[in-house]
């Protein structure tokens, strides 16, 4: 059976077919949402209400794209949407950065010792990865996350991102680029930081 | 193409652009060993190679993370939950109750507008006229006399 004849039989009244596209798919939406949060709980949540969302909008789905391709980008959606939620309101965290000193939040994130990779292996923790997926912009942050965490391919992410294949490339090229500068410098600062 | 030379600023900018091709085996030999070479005597390209590979690290084992073997079963479980679920107070009372109340003002909105324009364009009688008997003013034989 067909992902579009699963659809097709669920709102026919099959509603327990949509277990098959769960199944089927749920393990994709898990990775995209723990390159967002970086968190296993959180990430299931997250699979959790995309999969509900699909659910309440499936009569919406048109069959244009695939049906990974339309679960894949609600899944980013949410993800996004997670993401500006803790984050806040743009006004308040304006207004705590300008209480909070750059090198400070950073040495907040990185407890580094001199060797950033000891410290990553120490601490087992992708706070540092986080934080620097974070601050990239959110076209970058989501062509990477799902390049590097659901290993989709340039035209998938295409298609999900609504850009084309060129302007994928160019975005990958980009938050690569922006993703190590932000890495290196923030490794330098904590280095400098523990040297004071 | 690299050049060989000492570590230098044009040869980090090239290192930093070739790192990724250079991680993924997409450097031709020459390339390779240059990268290599540099690298080896450039602490800030070392460093950047390094931090690179460690972001990786972290997302490989980030993707070895499984969802919870009973995920689908409770996803499924809350889309059951929601099928029973009543609908939310605005959705089952509040909305129809709002819709009738528009429906009503707006009849009444019609009534009311219709009303105000009569007022303007009927003059009609004055009250007194209208509150008279004519019944008693006018008795039946007179008309039947004539």
């Amino acid at each position: 059976m067909t992902d579009p004849e699963i659809i097709h039989s669920v709102l026919k009244g099959k509603k327990d077919n949509f277990r098959i596209l769960v199944d089927e798919h749920h393990a994709s939406v898990f990775h995209i949402a723990m390159g967002f949060v970086h968190d296993r709980d959180e990430a299931e949540d997250l699979t959790q209400e995309v999969f509900i969302r699909a659910w309440q909008s499936l009569d919406k789905f048109r069959g244009d794209s695939s049906f990974s391709t339309w679960l894949h980008r609600i899944a980013v959606n949410a993800c996004l949407n997670n993401a500006r939620k803790k984050r806040g309101s743009p006004v308040i965290s304006r207004i705590t950065s300008l209480f909070t000193s750059e090198s400070e939040a950073e040495t907040q994130a990185l407890s580094f010792s001199d060797n950033p990779e000891e410290i990553l292996i120490k601490e087992e923790h992708s706070t540092w990865l986080q934080k620097a997926l974070d601050t990239i912009p959110e076209n970058q942050r989501t062509a990477i996350i799902l390049s590097k965490y659901d290993d989709l391919p340039q035209k998938e992410i295409a298609t999900i991102m609504n850009l084309t294949e060129g302007a994928v490339e160019a975005l990958l090229q980009r938050a690569k680029k922006n993703l190590r500068e932000k890495l290196s410098t923030g490794a330098k600062k904590i280095k400098l930081n523990r040297r004071k | 193409m690299f050049q060989r030379r000492k570590s230098n600023k044009m040869d980090c900018h090239i290192c930093r652009e070739k790192i990724d091709d250079y991680r993924a085996g997409k450097l031709p030999n020459d390339d390779k060993l240059s990268f290599e070479e540099h690298s080896l005597t450039c602490p800030d390209c070392l460093e950047l190679l390094r931090i690179q590979e460690m972001a990786d690290r972290i997302i490989a084992k980030e993707k070895k993370i499984v969802p919870d073997f009973y995920l689908p079963g409770r996803i499924m479980q809350k889309i059951g939950n929601l099928e029973k679920e009543p609908a939310p107070v605005f959705t089952r009372i509040l909305r129809p109750a709002l819709a009738t109340i528009a429906f009503a003002a707006a009849i009444m909105a019609g009534v009311m507008i219709g009303d105000f324009s009569a007022g303007t364009t009927d003059k009609g009688a004055p009250i007194e006229l209208t509150l008279m008997n004519d019944a008693d003013m006018e008795m039946i034989n007179d008309l039947t006399e004539e």
